[in-house]
């Protein structure tokens, strides 16, 4: 499904081999639209999806994906120590923020994730990588979900920004 | 038929098991969604598929009922109506309770959010803050004082760091430090905290203790440090990974340090188990029921979309249901329906598939026993009807029946041969027409005619001239009633009796002419002898007067008695049964040949021959005939007598008056003619008009001709004098064919 309104932007992003391990650090601008803002602060988690893929091109083929990587971090509000937290879903690491936008900021600083083995993803030529940021609405409650497939204002995301692999 | 069937009934019914499953699971999704929450969406869209197939399903049928209304086919209007009926009695319940179901679920909803449980989630918000602000403040002095103690143990207690250093409990010192030598461990184990650690202003690590072995310091985030750097500690209870609540404080280290370098006390305090647990619970109860306090509306939206899409399968469901169960129940009707339609056609070999058990199996059983009934009686009719027309076909005399209307309905076959009506049989056409069809046939149709207004029983004879000749008909009818419910139609029976009549009359001439024999033929001899005695023996004796008297009397009884002689001859002759010496002539000839006769001996009339030279060859006793046109020219000359001069105009012609050729004669003469009253009786026996002669010349005549199947008329003709027309049967030439009357008849 195609991002309608481009509320995160990925301002810069970039590889980076560490030893045996090729690391992503990037920087996004994240906003929230009023009505994900409202269900922030009443307490609806929202899921953001950002997904990096390693693709080859093909000559008369479309690109071949060489790797699909999936992160997802959750943003909710905690009440009782009214801080907004950011939970990393796979690393289960949390993270909290006195108010929203701090919070959306945190989630716009991404260092260091670790994408794949550099053995694996540098040894084929000339490939690219790419990433994209979504709110994962398949995340929000059940009743919330119709709503949110329709209506624009649910869709928040990123486009497609690419990086060169070595830079 | 009914393995497709079957197939159908099976698919919508597991299309409909799977769409109330998918609504429950769908309805599970929506109240918890822990268990099918990640289904949701493929639920709805199955869901959504599932209605558009049943409502594909629907229209596909109903264009199907559309179009059998419009071929009007049997049992469309019905099936129309039923479903109509299942419909509106299926919807309506459903509707009412969809409504009724809308408004309770808008009620529990709203009855799940209460202000007082509003508030008193906030109140208990409010009160864990509270119990927690207490707590912290308490650590927030704590840690000052740490980062006191910490300044002042730099100056007296740098042995104790030194153990710190060899003790394997204690966190490896990450960043030399040179200027601070505080015993961070000690600290923390008496301070209760996680994690001590000690930071530039700007975060960087200087040193740190921790009560796990193997860990990651937790650094304050840059808001913090940047609060730090303007002078003010921070304390903050913050969610941590799984350690749950943690509270975290940082103090600025008074300025007391030598170099005056700034730094920064970290710490990190576990709650307390209970307190961690409680907090937790009212945390997650707050935010469970703002959650839901926001989702309200979605949530209600959410419920009645299932509900409504639980109405739209249920009524789509029902409805496919109405329309299978009304073509079910109406598909017997329709059958009947056409059967009935193929018996009033006449097919009575209909029989329909009995496919229940109920009144309409036991109609369509019913149904089938009339047609079969129907189908025999029909059969027996047929054989009747053979055995009638075999019996009648039978039958020497000729059977006509006509219906009220005068219709030809049955002719047999020997009516056919009587009648000569032709090849065609007259089945169907008025009995007037057949006069037109068939001119032969208008005495018979006017003889018929008369009788056919009374109800009477009749009789008469008709006489009718055909191919065969002159023909006597003796005609029997009577009215009678075809069934109950048709007007009554007429019965006519016929014979043939010319032969009978003929031998009667030739058996009556027969017993004349004996009679004559006897009676008065042989007593005239005996006359005639004693009178020519009385002549040869008295005669030459009696005075010469009384001689010539005797000899003139005697003379007038031989010359009477020979005058009655001839007469009992002619009676004889005429009485004479027929021996016809067939000859093949051409009657041209013979006429010609008899009218010479004529010429010689009557120089004043006056012979106009009008001869067809193209007649054929006529087998006939020439003989015979000869004395029938002597016997009229001698009548038409004597009937001219007074008339000057006297002419006979003799014609011939080939006529087809009837379907087949004949020879026509006519004598015609410019006499007195004939009195009307005379007409009908001129050719009987003794009937004449004239002083002398026996009376038996047109009798005789007529005897001839219809010995050879022939007619004689005597008419008067339009101008003075009468005309004699003679026609005789060309039996043995070819059929003429008349394509007027062909044309007609057929």
């Amino acid at each position: 499904m195609q991002s309608i309104a481009n509320d995160i932007n990925i301002i810069r992003i970039e590889g980076k081999r560490v030893n045996d391990f090729y690391f992503v650090d990037a920087r996004l601008t994240v906003q929230l639209t009023k009505d994900a803002r409202e269900a922030v602060e009443s307490g609806v988690p929202l899921v953001f999806a950002f997904e990096f893929e390693i693709r080859q091109p093909r000559r008369w083929l479309w690109d071949s994906t060489l790797l699909a990587l999936r992160r997802t971090y959750k943003l909710e509000r905690h009440a009782l120590a009214n801080r907004y937290v950011i939970t990393d879903i796979v690393g289960n690491k949390r993270l909290a923020a006195p108010s929203l936008d701090d919070a959306l900021a945190e989630l716009g600083e991404l260092h260091d994730v670790a994408i794949g083995k550099a053995a694996e993803l540098l040894n084929h030529g000339e490939s690219s990588g790419r990433m994209r940021v979504r709110l994962d609405i398949e995340s929000l409650p059940a009743p919330l979900r119709p709503i949110a497939y329709i209506s624009p204002s649910w869709h928040i995301g990123s486009d497609w920004r690419n990086w060169d692999l070595v830079p | 038929m009914k393995q497709p069937r079957i197939a159908l009934v099976t698919a919508v019914s597991l299309l409909s098991v799977s769409m109330l499953a998918s609504l429950i699971l769908m309805s599970a999704a929506i109240q918890n969604s822990g268990r099918f929450g990640t289904l949701f969406s493929t639920l709805l869209i199955t869901n959504c598929l599932g209605l558009i197939a049943f409502v594909v399903l629907l229209l596909i049928n109903a264009r199907q009922l559309i179009g059998q209304l419009r071929r009007r086919q049997p049992g469309a209007r019905l099936t129309v109506r039923m479903l109509i009926i299942f419909v509106v009695l299926s919807v309506l319940p459903m509707l009412v309770l969809y409504s009724f179901s809308v408004d309770f679920l808008r009620r529990g909803i709203d009855s799940w959010f209460d202000v007082r449980i509003d508030r008193a989630l906030h109140d208990a918000l409010d009160l864990s803050r509270n119990a927690l602000d207490l707590r912290m403040r308490e650590l927030l002095s704590q840690t000052e004082k740490l980062a006191e103690d910490l300044v002042q143990g730099d100056n007296t207690t740098s042995v104790l760091n030194l153990d710190a250093l060899r003790n394997p409990n204690s966190t490896v010192v990450a960043n030399s430090w040179d200027s601070s030598r505080a015993d961070l461990d000690l600290m923390r184990q008496h301070s209760g905290a996680d994690e001590l650690t000690l930071l530039t202003p700007q975060g960087r690590l200087l040193e740190s203790s921790s009560a796990a072995t193997n860990f990651i310091p937790n650094l304050p985030s840059e808001p913090v440090l940047l609060q730090l750097r303007q002078g003010r500690s921070y304390i903050g209870l913050e969610p941590l990974g799984n350690a749950g609540l943690v509270i975290r404080v940082a103090v600025n280290i008074p300025n007391t340090l030598v170099g005056g370098e700034q730094r920064i006390l970290h710490a990190q305090f576990p709650l307390a188990a209970r307190m961690s647990r409680l907090a937790e619970s009212v945390e997650g109860a707050f935010a469970q029921y703002n959650e839901l306090v926001y989702l309200r509306d979605k949530l209600q939206l959410s419920f009645v979309m299932t509900l409504t899409l639980v109405l739209l399968s249920s009524i789509a469901t029902a409805a496919w249901a109405a329309l299978y169960s009304a073509r079910r129940l109406a598909a017997p009707i329709s059958d009947l329906a056409a059967g009935t339609a193929a018996v009033a056609q006449g097919d009575y070999t209909t029989t329909l598939p009995v496919t229940s058990s109920d009144e309409i199996g036991f109609l369509v059983s019913s149904f089938n026993a009339m047609t079969r009934r129907i189908a025999t009686a029909r059969s027996e009719i047929e054989t009747q009807n053979k055995y009638v027309n075999t019996l009648l076909s039978q039958l020497s005399s000729g059977v006509l029946a006509l219906d009220h209307q005068l219709k030809i309905t049955t002719l047999n076959a020997s009516g056919h041969q009587i009648l000569e009506v032709g090849e065609t049989a007259p089945i169907g056409i008025e009995l007037t027409q057949l006069s037109e069809l068939r001119e032969h046939l208008r005495p018979f149709v006017e003889g018929l005619t008369q009788h056919l207004g009374s109800a009477q029983r009749w009789q008469q004879e008709v006489q009718i001239f055909s191919r065969g000749g002159r023909k006597m008909l003796m005609c029997r009818g009577t009215m009678v009633s075809f069934g109950a419910e048709n007007e009554p139609g007429h019965v006519v029976v016929f014979d043939d009796i010319t032969a009978l009549i003929k031998g009667q009359r030739d058996a009556a001439w027969s017993e004349v002419a004996r009679r004559l024999a006897h009676e008065i033929k042989n007593p005239l001899t005996p006359i005639q002898l004693s009178a020519e005695r009385l002549r040869q023996k008295y005669l030459t004796k009696m005075a010469p007067a009384d001689a010539e008297t005797l000899d003139r009397l005697t003379s007038t009884i031989v010359q009477q008695v020979d005058t009655m002689k001839t007469m009992v001859n002619t009676f004889s002759d005429y009485a004479r049964p027929p021996v016809i010496n067939q000859e093949r002539i051409d009657l041209n000839d013979l006429v010609a040949g008899v009218t010479e006769l004529f010429k010689s001996v009557n120089s004043a009339a006056r012979f106009e021959l009008d001869f067809d030279r193209t007649l054929p060859l006529i087998s006939v006793d020439a003989g015979r005939l000869r004395q029938v046109f002597n016997n009229l020219i001698k009548n038409a000359l004597e009937a001219s007598t007074g008339t000057e001069p006297a002419v006979i105009t003799v014609t011939t012609r080939q006529s087809r008056s009837t379907s087949r050729n004949h020879v026509e004669v006519r004598i015609a003469d410019n006499g007195e003619g004939i009195k009307t009253e005379m007409l009908d009786t001129v050719f009987e026996p003794y009937v004449t008009n004239k002083t002398r002669g026996t009376g038996l010349g047109l009798a005789i005549v007529k005897k001839i001709v219809e010995e050879h199947g022939g007619m004689v008329t005597l008419e008067n003709n339009s101008g003075p004098g009468a005309n004699a027309i003679i026609r005789l049967p060309l039996d043995d030439a070819p059929l003429q064919s008349n394509p007027t009357l062909d044309r007609k008849a057929s």
